[in-house]
């Protein structure tokens, strides 16, 4: 009825903790040091959740159990991050709204702030991302008057800006694609500009971007 | 290996199938296959892993989802699963205490007491104390494995479990 297999994979020595066997059996050993769930501490695989905590203004790396146990409070104290990427092909800024921002490279991106009830705008540079200070007032009009703004999910959507070399791609994207896109920036820069290390990072970084998004036509 | 397949058919059968295969494959060291076997299974597992957290995620926003998600937990295979995606809806510690809580009267008989200390990054620690000097002989053997079969069956995803106050107690054996 239920005899152990004879031959090469005999199965007399194993011990139970399948779950434990086949985790580690499929997690990669990674240079950086094994991750964790910031909640509940079971060591994370390479692509894992992030939960967005609004009030702390901080992003988790979780298992998926605990993104779905606790990512879905209506009280919105854990926000998950969603994976959706979407590419607006009928929005822009123009010259003069963008320079209106002030932010000094090509990139930026804005989110909803729901506790501080406003959008908030940061750009990537060697120290890591920035919030833009500039009066972010003289560009209410801007954000009034593209819809896409006010349908981001607040703390965890945000519009990022590509005006890189003249390029005028504008995303929807999860949150922690625009952390993803600051650690790239800020481990490749070199020197006043970046240098080709940084730019090179942020063309693949768009590429993948490109690669799985979906086209979003708005109005 | 025909006759593999067949044994793996029986669904109690699957973690220890799994298990040995694994040990199977890691045996065969950095063969190329062994890597493509671990990206196969990796690819596998995610995308069933999605597909089952998206369904528990709209089972759980649905009315009545707990009583259902006690039946999905009653059943063996699905449980398995919800345990390997790391969905099941009472976390690690809670089920580990759950288990030694029904095994406390069992071992309570012959005066042992067992206590779960700690259940944390992927190792659980219990300690036991034998106020009738119950364990000895054959039981001093029998115990810790009966005990740590009784927490990876509760918690697969245990790594390893420590059980404090089952020392020998005849440092001759050591010796030899």
């Amino acid at each position: 009825m239920n005899g152990s297999a004879p031959g090469p994979v005999d199965g007399a020595a194993v011990s139970g903790n399948w779950v434990a066997r086949l985790r580690n059996f499929i997690s990669v050993p990674k240079a950086g040091g094994e991750e964790y769930c910031e909640l509940c501490t079971v060591p994370l695989p390479a692509t894992h959740p992030h939960l967005a905590e609004p009030a702390a203004h901080r992003l988790m790396c979780v298992c998926r159990g605990c993104a779905m146990l606790l990512g879905g409070r209506a009280d919105r104290k854990f926000v998950r991050v969603p994976t959706d990427v979407r590419r607006l092909a009928n929005f822009r800024f123009t010259n003069g709204e963008w320079d209106a921002l002030g932010i000094p490279i090509g990139l930026a991106f804005f989110y909803r702030s729901s506790a501080d009830q406003r959008i908030l705008a940061f750009y990537p540079g060697p120290a890591g991302s920035t919030e833009c200070t500039l009066d972010l007032d003289k560009s209410v009009h801007v954000f009034e008057a593209n819809a896409v703004f006010s349908e981001l999910e607040p703390d965890v959507e945000a519009l990022l800006a590509n005006r890189v070399d003249g390029a005028h791609d504008y995303y929807v994207v999860p949150i922690d694609r625009c952390y993803e896109l600051v650690g790239l920036i800020r481990t490749q820069w070199r020197g006043i500009s970046g240098g080709p290390e940084a730019a090179k990072a942020i063309e693949r970084f768009f590429a993948g971007l490109s690669q799985s998004h979906r086209e979003v036509a708005h109005a | 290996m025909p006759a593999d397949r067949a044994e793996a058919a029986n669904p109690s059968d699957v973690p220890r199938r799994i298990e040995a295969l694994i040990k199977a494959i890691e045996a065969a060291g950095e063969h190329p296959a062994a890597a493509s076997a671990r990206e196969l299974v990796t690819l596998l597992l995610d995308l069933h892993g999605d597909g089952l957290t998206a369904i528990m995620s709209v089972l759980a926003a649905s009315p009545g989802s707990e009583a259902i998600i006690a039946k999905l937990d009653g059943d063996e295979q699905a449980r398995a699963l919800l345990l390997l995606h790391g969905l099941h809806p009472d976390d690690t510690e809670t089920r580990v205490r759950r288990a030694v809580e029904r095994l406390r009267p069992h071992l309570g008989v012959d005066g042992i007491r067992i206590e779960v200390e700690h259940v944390a990054a992927g190792t659980a620690r219990l300690s036991v104390s034998d106020s009738k000097g119950a364990i000895n002989g054959a039981r001093q053997m029998l115990l810790p494995v009966e005990i740590e079969q009784i927490v990876f069956d509760a918690a697969p995803e245990i790594e390893r479990v420590v059980i404090g106050g089952l020392e020998p107690a005849q440092p001759a054996l050591a010796a030899g």
